[in-house]
């Protein structure tokens, strides 16, 4: 009784204390992680197709295609008024361990700009090889697409796909290879099309 | 500060940082040590993290000694790491973004490390607060040191061995540090590390 009361004191102690923590930091938190996002979108996107300001666009898009019940951000890539494609953000739901979340950008032509990993909790030394400090495989998907690509190759090479696996770890490429996929086929098939819609039902910019 | 003291003082920092250093004597917390150390900012920064986690934990442990019911002291303790490392993670997700990126993993894995519960369950709950502050700073400075070392030495043999910089550079410089300490050890005729154990 006492130990279980010990227990519980301590619990609510240090629920308290991360709760406060976790009031006090969630806005550094946040700005940090939109200049990573800013950082890995201008990586991807190149600076021909984009205003300077290319990043007041975003907005919000729900759609199963994109691996998340949520609303995720979508980045239309605009120049001077032309619709450039986007960079989309999808979350790959079968990883290794939980999920990882991709900036997937593509151009108007349904061709993939790139693809860069914003987090994930994969194996150190093993799947975080995804990541593209760690290997260039992320690079893979330059220029990729669904034209140039047939679908069977769009899995890894012991699949019999045209991706490298790394040494000790297939599941995570593999899931990366197939939300790329996924998401490129949708973009493709209908997605354009619907973020056109909802970009240009926004109506113009300040 | 009487002489005993200081002697004390002297004695336990000899003891965190060389005759029980908890990396090279008691091999404890090996997982983020060989994982994290391909660098000398990483090392400093999870010896930071666990140094400070190991003070806070011990710290509280030593306090609420006479509070902790013997049947719950290890889950009270574990609360309290899990606790310090989320508070920890939280600040440095915050305020040194690239920092928490580049640990990823190891810093909630501090959680496991067993050298702070160990401290905690062999030190901290039977000793007074400052005594198990101390304990942690010098267990703590003596994983660090360590830490920082392997992680200075694999940055500098990376630039012309890549191999350095791969897993098997880090079990490989670990193994020479280690031979190399028993070595002073053995030949300045201190006891060898093999009769040295964590809980004595």
């Amino acid at each position: 009784m006492k130990a279980g009361l010990q227990l519980t004191v301590l619990a609510l102690v240090a629920v308290i204390t991360i709760g406060v923590v976790s009031a006090f930091t969630k806005e550094a938190i946040e700005a940090g992680q939109q200049r990573m996002l800013a950082h890995r979108l201008a990586d991807v996107v190149p600076p021909a197709l984009r205003d300077e300001d290319w990043l007041e666009n975003r907005f919000q898009f729900q759609h199963p295609a994109l691996g998340s019940e949520k609303a995720l951000d979508i980045f239309p890539v605009i120049h001077v008024g032309r619709w450039n494609g986007a960079a989309i953000t999808a979350v790959v739901p079968d990883g290794y361990a939980g999920h990882i979340r991709l900036l997937i950008a593509i151009a108007a032509d349904n061709r993939l700009l790139g693809v860069r990993v914003l987090d994930h909790r994969e194996t150190p030394g093993l799947g975080d090889d995804i990541e593209r400090r760690k290997s260039d495989w992320i690079t893979t998907f330059n220029n990729q697409s669904l034209n140039a690509m047939a679908k069977p190759l769009w899995t890894v090479k012991k699949d019999g796909g045209a991706f490298d696996q790394f040494t000790g770890a297939t599941i995570t490429p593999r899931a990366v290879v197939r939300t790329v996929y996924r998401v490129l086929d949708w973009y493709a098939q209908e997605g354009q099309t619907l973020l056109r819609r909802e970009f240009e039902g926004q109506g113009p910019r300040q | 500060m009487n002489e005993g003291i200081q002697q004390r003082v002297a004695s336990s920092w000899r003891e965190g940082l060389w005759d029980r250093n908890p990396a090279l004597v008691m091999l404890l917390g090996l997982c983020p040590l060989l994982a994290v150390s391909n660098s000398v900012l990483n090392g400093v920064a999870l010896a930071a993290a666990t140094l400070f986690t190991l003070c806070v934990s011990n710290t509280i442990v030593a306090a609420l000694r006479h509070h902790m019911a013997s049947s719950v002291r290890i889950p009270m303790a574990v609360l309290v790491i899990a606790g310090t490392v989320t508070v920890i993670e939280q600040l440095m997700a915050a305020y040194t973004p690239s920092v928490h990126q580049s640990l990823g993993i190891f810093l909630p894995l501090i959680v496991t490390n067993c050298l702070i519960l160990g401290r905690a369950e062999v030190y901290a709950r039977k000793h007074r607060v400052h005594e198990a502050f101390m304990d942690a700073l010098v267990m703590g400075a003596g994983f660090g040191m360590v830490l920082i070392a392997l992680g200075a030495i694999r940055e500098l043999l990376g630039q012309v061995l890549l191999i350095a910089l791969l897993p098997p550079g880090a079990f490989i410089t670990l193994g020479l540090i280690l031979a190399g300490k028993n070595a002073i050890t053995l030949n300045t005729g201190s006891k060898p590390n093999r009769h040295t154990r964590p809980d004595d």
